[in-house]
């Protein structure tokens, strides 16, 4: 064995220990984009499959750019992306306002039925995400549940439209993702000593002003991880809208499932991909750049 | 600090009452289905300008009180009263009182200063005065320039001294200390005793302070509330404690003592220690006690000398069991006839003194204090 006394470069062993995280990544998410970022950028073939030329007619179709020859503008793909991004930002708003008063109860709780309450909240991750979707389905279709009690108290004398609407979307995407802004939420809360909240109110704050300086600016960082957790798969989720939304309610993950697997234009889905893939990606640095800042402030640095 | 001593002149020992507390009850339930007492039936008066610590061991309700006066629980029965207005129905944040916590408690996402004007900003104060304000805390706590830090980058004193700012900014009727000191360490600690002191006399404001700390508590107080299991067995100066406690508990809790009990006999105790202890007649007529009255008798370590056990002066005889040098003086610990333990100081570092030694134990009978009524317990505690 010969034992080498060569000094290694200080830069070199962090990298190594990350290698087999950096590999994987390697393989499985840089390569897969790179392989739509290509795709997205060539000739759609006749019958599938691709045409190894320059084309930016993909994204024409989409931006507004295309010929009118052989592709179309046609701003409902904008206008779904639109819509879909209306539609995960409620998703947002309405995870938000229930996990938030949620979190803030059950770390209140005494720790046996705390513990109780996060297992139930974990509890959906066990029962497959389309057979808790097709419960939503037994519940709000014309023959569903809630129309049969309506109707039986005599409240409507028809059933309610539900089924189809934004509105069944909307529901879907806050129930699949409950536990995606609950978690980190919770962590975030219960790290919050509750001297603080004392200190607030000892020091003569209302519980309005206690939550809008102390409780909301400490727990800030949890609401924001939650938000983009929820954000970025409701963006591009097809499964709710698909199944709860029909032909009536498409968002842009229902345009691209259709370009890849009925229409077989890769290159036009893995455009759309890219332009979800683009949306994200600066969402994600905005909350970098917000969150490396706010660990400056925090260490004093450029304040 | 012309502020500071502006009040220090308005502020004569006045006999206003600030808080007054009335028969405090408070009992939780245990987890388990029981219910544990922390107050029963308190009473407690505290007047303007004073410096009153609780004392007690962990889990005798001074905590408690603490929390139902700034507002954090409620009293089950009684009534607490700040300036002559019950505080029954008022939140915490509308009672004129602050505290300064035992984890400090400092907003970690605000800068020093924004800290201390964090009540005054409650308040309504405006901008400018609110920043003069809380300037002028800080510099009376000594951390002028800090004001712009992070909590996070102060040390535990400076952080201290941060929530003492922030308490006392708000100029309240009272403020609570709740073991502010018990995370600091010792020269630390005696170092803050002092300036806490010194910060109440240029306030003028009434400071309830809450510890388990003897030393502490006599250093700073100028009366002391002895808990134990939710009452207060004595409130009085600390000089008036330690050298008149009024129960057993009070005579073990605050330094270091020996306890006799036995019954009175011809201005004697018949204890179990062999001889008859004299005892002072004038302190017996003082208190009605009669011949056969069952006493505790109560003498600190420093009350006793040293003699010869042959000596006529020998009031006790003992053997010298361990011998303790403290620096400026000797703790004896030694056994008596009845193999009890006793605590003995000795000043005269001189005096030669080896284990196993018989030696004979002198009093004046007025340094030895009588308890009433009290349970069989006896010896060194």
């Amino acid at each position: 064995m010969i034992k080498s006394n060569l000094p290694r470069p200080r830069w070199l062993q962090p990298l190594m220990l990350l290698s087999p995280t950096t590999l994987f990544l390697l393989v499985f998410f840089c390569g897969p984009l790179a392989i739509m970022v290509t795709y997205s950028l060539l000739e759609p073939g006749i019958y599938g499959g691709v045409e190894w030329t320059f084309y930016d007619q993909n994204y024409g179709r989409i931006f507004g750019w295309a010929d009118g020859l052989y592709e179309e503008f046609d701003p409902i793909y904008l206008e779904t992306f639109a819509k879909s991004v209306r539609l995960a930002l409620i998703t947002v708003a309405t995870t938000l306002l229930i996990c938030y008063p949620a979190a803030f109860w059950i770390s209140r709780l005494p720790s046996r039925t705390r513990s109780i309450c996060m297992f139930l909240i974990t509890l959906p991750f066990f029962v497959s995400m389309i057979v808790r979707l097709y419960a939503w389905l037994l519940i709000l279709r014309p023959t569903g549940v809630i129309n049969q009690l309506l109707m039986s108290l005599g409240l409507i004398s028809e059933p309610l439209e539900m089924m189809y609407t934004e509105g069944a979307v909307i529901v879907g995407m806050t129930y699949i993702f409950l536990p995606f802004m609950f978690l980190p939420i919770y962590a975030s809360i219960e790290k919050l000593p509750g001297s603080l909240i004392e200190a607030s109110q000892d020091l003569g704050a209302s519980p309005v002003r206690t939550f809008f300086r102390v409780i909301l600016p400490l727990t800030l960082p949890g609401v924001i991880s939650g938000a983009i957790i929820v954000f970025i798969p409701s963006l591009g989720n097809f499964i709710v809208p698909g199944l709860l939304g029909g032909a009536k309610v498409m968002m842009v993950g229902n345009l691209i499932e259709q370009q890849f697997l009925y229409a077989r234009n890769w290159p036009f889905g893995a455009a759309l991909s890219f332009m979800i893939m683009a949306a994200m990606l600066f969402l994600l640095l905005i909350y970098v750049r917000v969150q490396s800042r706010s660990i400056g402030a925090s260490r004093g640095e450029g304040v | 600090m012309p502020a500071a001593q502006q009040t220090a002149s308005r502020t004569n020992t006045t006999n206003d009452v600030v808080l007054s507390i009335q028969c405090a009850h408070r009992s939780f339930k245990t987890p388990e289905g029981g219910q544990v007492h922390a107050l029963r039936g308190v009473d407690l008066d505290i007047f303007e300008n004073e410096f009153v610590t609780l004392l007690g061991p962990s889990g005798c309700g001074k905590t408690t009180l603490l929390r139902c006066i700034s507002g954090f629980e409620r009293l089950d029965s009684g009534d607490i009263a700040i300036g002559g207005e019950s505080m029954a129905r008022r939140p915490a944040h509308k009672r004129p009182v602050n505290t300064v916590f035992q984890s400090y408690a400092l907003f970690p996402h605000m800068t020093v200063l924004q800290n201390i004007g964090y009540g005054l900003e409650a308040a309504g104060v405006g901008r400018r005065e609110r920043i003069a304000r809380s300037e002028e805390a800080l510099e009376m706590v000594g951390l002028g320039d800090m004001g712009q830090r992070r909590p996070e980058q102060l040390s535990g004193g400076q952080q201290q001294r941060v929530a003492l700012a922030r308490a006392i900014v708000n100029r309240p009727r009272l403020l609570l200390l709740d073991e502010p000191l018990s995370a600091l360490d010792r020269n630390l600690r005696q170092q803050m005793q002092i300036e806490l002191k010194r910060l109440q006399h240029e306030l003028g404001i009434a400071f309830v302070f809450v510890t388990h700390d003897q030393e502490e508590a006599l250093t700073m107080s100028d009366r002391i509330a002895i808990f134990n299991g939710g009452r207060i067995e004595q409130l009085a100066s600390p000089r008036e404690i330690y050298d008149h406690p009024a129960s057993e508990f009070v005579a073990r809790f605050i330094g270091e003592s020996n306890l006799f009990s036995g019954k009175i006999a011809d201005a004697t105790l018949i204890s179990s220690t062999g001889n008859p202890l004299p005892l002072c007649s004038k302190q017996l007529d003082l208190r009605n006690f009669d011949n056969g009255r069952q006493v505790t008798a109560v003498i600190r370590p420093e009350h006793l000398h040293l003699c010869a056990p042959e000596a006529p002066q020998a009031q006790l005889n003992a053997r010298i069991t361990e011998v303790i040098f403290l620096g400026t003086e000797y703790q004896l610990i030694c056994t008596l006839n009845d193999q009890s333990l006793i605590k003995v100081r000795v000043t005269d570092v001189n005096t030669p003194l080896s284990v196993g030694q018989n030696i004979g134990l002198s009093y004046a009978p007025e340094q030895l204090h009588l308890i009433a009524g009290s349970t069989p317990l006896r010896g060194a505690a």
